[in-house]
């Protein structure tokens, strides 16, 4: 009996091993100087600078394609920077500082923010150096000109130009790339980070033994768990704008071996979305103009002209009970904007004065539709019976907004006459305001030289980190006023983090 | 009892229908090569569980220029993609999966003119 049992249980461990074999792929073990998690403008930016100085680097990307946020986003912020001086721009280094620290109510670090301030325009440089054409402007009509906007690259657009231009030097410098090769694991052995484990997409596991690790994946903003775990923010209410799989890989493997954290948070912006909407498109775009809004009772909570700081915007309809707010307007300013363009351009993918030429084409449709988050009537009572609030507060309110529209002053918020337009021609029409984040923000705590830090302020040996997995940069609230602070973090921080990873190997 | 026989029979049809549909009668991207005479380790090299990289697509395939130019005619073109330089082949084109169109993710639906 006791033979039997052990031929049964030697029968399954070949079973086993055989079932393995052929449900497991196999194993494969890669050696580098420098691994680079993520590949991303951080990611990319590292790569080329750890290659430049005589790394040898691999890069794993979790998606199928490099550049993640990066290829969507549009410019990095820097001041006092030479294409700024060609433009006798005014703005110093210095009062950019402050003026982002007086933003960050000093709930951020100061050093390494001021680091980032003070070699913004050498960074600028570094990308010029590297292929990426740029052009500094204002992103609306509140914010100064310090987003140096990432010119077009034959048929490749915005960021993806930047991802593009480095992509190649990396290549050509010999970056090796695995693409849909997440990294699972820091291998951590020693009190040293000496590598990572990954999968690749036919599920072979990737071991890399490396001096050094950057991680750079982007953060957290496609994960619903860890939007509900790391902040206060509501999962299903406040959505990414795209999907781009970044589920805080980078910042769950620092914190596995013993990195600190703080400030995780989300870039929120307002939009839309519901039958008959296209995203970015006309309607779209309506919702980033100051508008008319209402909340769910009816009545303004805010100076529309917010709407020129998306991320403040996005903080107003945030905390409005229910997380939304109705944007109202009539048919002049639906001619203004078909006509004449729009005021507040959606970064340059919709640039300031586009003209919303699609506009009443989908008006038409999304009334056709029936559309949950766009309403069109003929009178203010019936508007507020379509979109759910209630019609004497909204008639108020609407009675009001006229008459500082014709007074030339909003006593309720004070908002700029030249944004304060009477809504009393033709039909009224209300799109719903939804808040949604473009990435998020906060995560590793780093020093100056983008090595990971623990909770007594100690480096992790062999571990740095960039871009948006870093925590200290942000107080509540992304700095819009220093448009493109993430883009530019992004490329710097991925820098200094290879720079110093090499110092450390050499 | 009848009406239950009757239930169950209906539900059978049924979810033979819904497999019968379900089931993509397409042949994959890896038979088809296969027919053609081509090796598995013509494209996944001398392991057959490596990925298949984008220079085994393109050895035989030619360029993403020359592949735009076949579908010049979709309303967004995937050959020519504003985004990515070179996005991996096989997020659409896998071997052992059927086809799917990986811009849809964001952009929605988009069909082929032709």
């Amino acid at each position: 009996m006791r033979t039997y049992s052990k031929i049964v249980r030697l029968a399954l461990i070949v079973v086993t091993i055989a079932v393995s074999g052929s449900a497991y792929a196999a194993e494969r073990k890669f050696s580098t100087d420098i691994i680079v998690i993520g590949g991303g403008s951080t990611g990319m930016s590292a790569a080329v600078a750890a290659a430049e100085g005589g790394a040898k680097v691999i890069v794993l990307e979790k998606n199928a394609f490099l550049g993640g946020s990066s290829n969507f986003a549009e410019g990095p912020f820097a001041v006092e920077s030479e294409l700024q001086r060609a433009k006798s721009y005014h703005l110093t280094k210095d009062e950019a500082y402050k003026h982002i620290m007086e933003f960050g109510h000093y709930k951020t670090d100061g050093p390494l923010l001021r680091q980032f301030v003070n070699d913004s325009g050498e960074n600028m440089a570094w990308l010029q150096a590297h292929g990426v054409q740029l052009d500094p402007i204002h992103i609306s009509v509140t914010e100064p000109m310090v987003w140096h906007v990432i010119q077009n690259r034959g048929h490749i657009i915005h960021g993806s130009a930047l991802v593009t231009a480095l992509q190649l030097k990396a290549k050509e410098l010999g970056v090796s790339f695995m693409l849909r090769t997440p990294a699972k694991k820091l291998i951590y052995s020693g009190n040293k980070v000496t590598g990572v484990e990954a999968v690749d997409h036919k599920g072979n596991k990737v071991i890399v033994s490396a001096k050094s690790v950057i991680i750079a994946t982007g953060g957290f903003g496609n994960s619903k768990e860890k939007i509900k775990e790391w902040t206060k923010f509501d999962p299903e209410a406040f959505k990414p704008t795209l999907p781009l799989n970044k589920t805080g890989d980078g910042i769950q493997m620092a914190k596995d071996v013993g990195a600190d954290t703080e400030g995780e948070n989300l870039m929120l912006h307002l939009g839309t979305e519901g039958t008959g909407i296209i995203p970015l498109g006309g309607i779209w775009t309506m919702t980033w103009q100051p508008n008319l809004w209402v909340n769910k009772y009816g009545e303004r909570f805010v100076d529309e002209a917010v709407a020129f700081s998306f991320a403040q915007a996005g903080n107003a309809v945030a905390r409005q009970r229910g997380y939304f707010a109705w944007s109202i307007f009539d048919d002049s300013a639906v001619d203004f904007a078909v006509e004449k363009g729009v005021d507040n351009g959606v970064g340059v993918i919709v640039p300031v004065t586009a003209k919303l030429k699609t506009l009443r084409e989908e008006i038409k449709n999304a009334v056709a539709a029936n559309s949950e988050s766009f309403k069109a009537a003929d009178s203010i009572e019936e508007l507020a019976r379509q979109i759910g609030v209630p019609a004497e507060a909204l008639a108020k309110s609407y009675a009001n907004y006229n008459q500082y529209a014709e007074n030339h002053y909003d006593k309720q918020f004070a908002k700029e006459h030249r944004w304060l337009k009477p809504i009393n021609k033709g039909k009224l029409y209300a799109v719903k305001l939804l808040p949604y984040h473009f990435v998020s923000i906060g995560g590793i705590r780093v020093n100056g030289n983008m090595a990971v830090i623990d909770k007594n302020d100690k480096p992790i040996n062999g571990l740095y980190a960039g871009g948006c997995d870093i925590g200290g940069l942000y107080g509540d609230t992304y700095t819009l006023w220093a448009s493109g602070h993430a883009y530019g973090w992004a490329v710097y921080s991925g820098r200094m983090a290879a720079v110093n990873a090499l110092k450390a190997i050499k | 009892m009848k009406r239950v026989v009757g239930l169950i029979v209906a539900m059978a049809v049924l979810s033979a229908g819904i497999n019968l549909y379900a089931k993509d009668t397409k042949p994959l991207l890896a038979d088809k090569h296969k027919a053609a005479g081509i090796e598995c380790v013509s494209c996944h090299g001398k392991n057959v569980k490596d990925i298949v990289t984008n220079q085994s697509c393109l050895a035989c395939h030619g360029s993403f220029e020359k592949l735009g130019e076949q579908t010049k005619d979709m309303h967004l073109n995937p050959h020519k993609s504003p985004h990515f330089l070179d996005l991996d082949c096989s997020s659409c084109h896998d071997g052992h999966k059927p086809l799917k169109n990986f811009c849809q993710d964001c952009h929605g639906p988009i069909q082929r003119h032709k």
